[in-house]
């Protein structure tokens, strides 16, 4: 026997042993959290657990399940109603913002709506954050001008020709936008 | 004889190679000998990602408020370093929603803020961006968790502290391919700099709805630092345990 040949059979032991070996592994999976263990999360309390039925159940039903860990939601500005009488911010203004977001020329082409938020979901079908109140009112404005999406670590940022925001008119601030949006295609 | 033991060598060769093969670490991706997602953003990560087929109907992952710095970031020089979670719910990880900490140029404001944000990519690429908080850099642990919504299964609810944040609407899939969680950044010099965050654990929520833990510690460490020590050049990723992983940049 050569060693060509010595050398193949030796590989093809090694190479079953190892199918072998990665069938065993495909059996298992990580333990299950208990609730009890030094690494198991740790939850709220009055639950036992991550799996803890009743944590589950509240987190299935309630947006809130931890209020201990409320206040920092609420420590937004658009978290809370807008004072009856308070300013909001002029249509030039949430545009210049948005503008200087980007970083792009003020002359850049924008379009705007002036909406409330709860319109703007129904309208545009924008997914905001929890902690938004919806009473409050949102300049909708798209730029037309080309923007990277951040990417991440395995996909590289895309170039889009828009990018679309919403301004929460009280604070000034962008609370949700979209890298590759157009909300609007003129203002209205 | 002879022709018989070619033929049995000649198979054990085809059969090594093509063993081999998925042995070895290659393009990110899901499943066997697959690494965690990586290639473009400089990452130190650790992952699940369906080495045996599994699928994910959860993530969970819990790691401090550490201090995360990016020098020079502004609106032209969008810079940022994060510590964060990302759940993948297609098989070629072009989609996802991923929620965290940043640092660095935070569009939303204009300005250059510790954010503590929610975000996702539809089919289309298009990326949107959520502000959830603007908290402080105090050490302070903090549980985060992507969990498929129990009424739309294509829809993914995303949560802080056990308090819902934000749904996912956008994904188009009922399913979770992997999940990864650890340190992302722009770039590895002296301009960004984080913390030593620990997350633990990293859990992902089975076919039988139960939060298991990662029993693999696959990872990916972009421009690595020996052991556990932390550098200007260099980024720190290492398993603390089988799902513990600690993140940081020197």
């Amino acid at each position: 026997m050569t060693g060509y040949w010595k050398a193949g059979i030796v590989a093809a032991v090694l190479a079953l042993a190892g199918t072998v070996a990665g069938v065993a592994v495909a059996d298992s999976e990580g333990a299950v959290d208990t609730g009890s263990g030094p690494n198991d999360a740790p939850v709220p309390s009055g639950y036992t657990g991550i799996n803890d039925p009743s944590l589950q159940a509240c987190m299935a039903a309630h947006d809130v399940c931890n209020p201990q860990a409320g206040a920092e939601l609420q420590s937004v500005p658009w978290a809370t109603p807008l004072p009856q009488g308070a300013s909001v911010m002029t249509r030039a203004q949430a545009q210049q913002f948005v503008l200087k977001a980007l970083g792009v020329p003020s002359t850049t082409q924008v379009f705007s709506e002036f909406l409330s938020g709860a319109n703007v979901e129904q309208q545009f079908g924008i997914s905001r954050s929890t902690n938004v109140d919806e009473s409050r009112p949102v300049w909708v404005v798209t730029v037309v001008t080309p923007t990277y999406t951040d990417g991440g670590p395995g996909a590289p940022g895309q170039l889009k020709p828009f990018y679309s925001a919403l301004v929460d008119a009280g604070s000034g601030e962008i609370t949700d936008d979209c890298t590759g949006c157009d909300w609007l295609t003129s203002s209205r | 004889m002879r022709t018989v033991l070619r033929s049995i060598a000649l198979l054990g060769a085809v059969l090594a190679l093509v063993v081999g093969e998925l042995a070895l670490p290659s393009a990110a991706g899901v499943g066997a000998g697959q690494t965690c997602a990586h290639g473009f953003h400089p990452s130190a990560t650790a992952c699940v990602n369906g080495r045996n087929g599994e699928r994910y109907y959860g993530g969970f992952d819990d790691f401090r408020n550490v201090a995360l710095t990016a020098t020079g970031a502004s609106s032209t020089n969008g810079i940022h370093i994060n510590q964060e979670m990302w759940f993948y719910t297609h098989a070629d990880e072009s989609q996802w929603v991923e929620t965290g900490l940043r640092q660095g140029y935070w569009p939303p404001c204009a300005c250059v803020r510790y954010t503590r944000f929610w975000a996702d990519f539809d089919a289309a690429g298009n990326e949107y961006r959520h502000t959830v908080s603007y908290p402080t850099a105090d050490g302070s642990d903090h549980q985060y968790e992507v969990l498929r919504n129990s009424s739309n299964h294509n829809y993914w609810d995303v949560y802080v502290d056990y308090n819902r944040v934000g749904t996912s609407t956008n994904q188009g899939s009922s399913t979770g391919y992997e999940v990864q969680h650890g340190l992302e950044t722009t770039e590895v010099d002296g301009n960004v700099h984080s913390g030593l965050a620990n997350h633990s654990p990293l859990e992902y929520m089975n076919g039988a709805g139960a939060f298991v833990h990662d029993p693999y510690g696959a990872s990916w460490v972009d421009s690595r630092c020996s052991g556990t020590t932390t550098g200007t050049n260099c980024l720190t990723g290492y398993g603390n345990g089988s799902d513990v992983w600690e993140a940081a940049k020197g």
